[in-house]
């Protein structure tokens, strides 16, 4: 035993009752942290950026010139 | 470091939100205290709380392998209620509003409202009277039950220096009680301790 739990006054102020958030306040604060908590684990921004911006317009151009492409053929091969 | 310490800094670093949970649900309440402590303030320390998990959320990844759990939540609201007293002295509004905050020795603090005994409510506006610095390492040591070195890595001071505040914060304590208060306490009275 130490000096400090031997300490009478200390140990009074050690067993005074836990003080805590409401349940409300406790719930909303457990969702904003968890929401953080998720934020922190997603990709960097410009990674971010790239997977939400770039990669569906890369991916509509492609798709949009195999159309035009497509197009292009079926009009060629009826005209022809 | 004991076990489920460990498999919570491992879960942490991974971003489970389980693990995230368990540590939200074991240190809620002692980092509340903590703050509720030092700022006398139930409403500015239900904000500090909110401000220190968020900030725990935001750094759990890059949490070190080897970190102590209890540690590293203290320095984070202890850092955070730094940020927010060197904020508040330059913010006038808040000035203000910490002048027309009333003094430990007007309404009881929220740990006197919820004192069991009445001994326990003169404690706590004793400990109420020190200054901030005091009642830190008091509550950090004495009522959060923190090693010696631990306390001293949450307040960034060597451990030399958090002995002698402790020391010092004791001996404020303990003058701050009357006779009475010390005697009920099992502490001799201030005239039998004068040399």
């Amino acid at each position: 035993m130490t000096d400090l739990d031997r300490d009478p006054v200390l140990h009074a102020l050690k067993s005074a009752p836990d003080v805590d958030v409401d349940g409300w306040r406790r719930e909303n604060l457990r969702h904003q942290a968890q929401a953080e908590l998720r934020r922190a684990g997603d990709p960097a921004p410009a990674a971010r950026l790239y997977r939400r911006v770039v990669e569906p317009v890369a991916a509509a151009l492609v798709s949009g010139g195999w159309l035009l492409w497509a197009a292009q053929r079926v009009l060629t091969l009826q005209g022809g | 470091m004991d076990g489920s310490s460990q498999r919570w800094v491992e879960g942490l670093r991974a971003g489970e939100a389980g693990v995230f949970d368990e540590v939200y649900d074991a240190y809620r309440a002692r980092i509340f205290g903590y703050l509720l402590r030092l700022t006398q303030d139930r409403a500015l320390a239900e904000d500090l709380l909110q401000e220190t998990w968020l900030r725990a959320a935001r750094a759990a990844r890059r949490l070190a392998p080897d970190s102590r759990l209890e540690a590293w939540l203290f320095r984070i609201a202890h850092n955070v209620f730094v940020s927010h007293r060197r904020w508040a002295r330059v913010d006038l509004v808040r000035i203000m509003a910490l002048r027309a905050r009333p003094e430990p020795s007007g309404p009881q603090t929220p740990f006197e409202t919820h004192a069991s005994t009445e001994l326990q409510r003169r404690l706590e506006r004793a400990l109420a009277q020190l200054d901030v610095a005091q009642r830190e390492v008091i509550v950090l040591v004495a009522v959060e039950g923190l090693e010696p070195a631990a306390a001293a890595a949450v307040l960034d001071v060597k451990p030399a220096t958090l002995r002698q505040r402790l020391k010092r914060a004791r001996d404020a304590l303990a003058e701050a009680l009357t006779d009475d208060e010390r005697r009920a306490l099992g502490r001799a009275p201030r005239e039998a301790t004068q040399p």
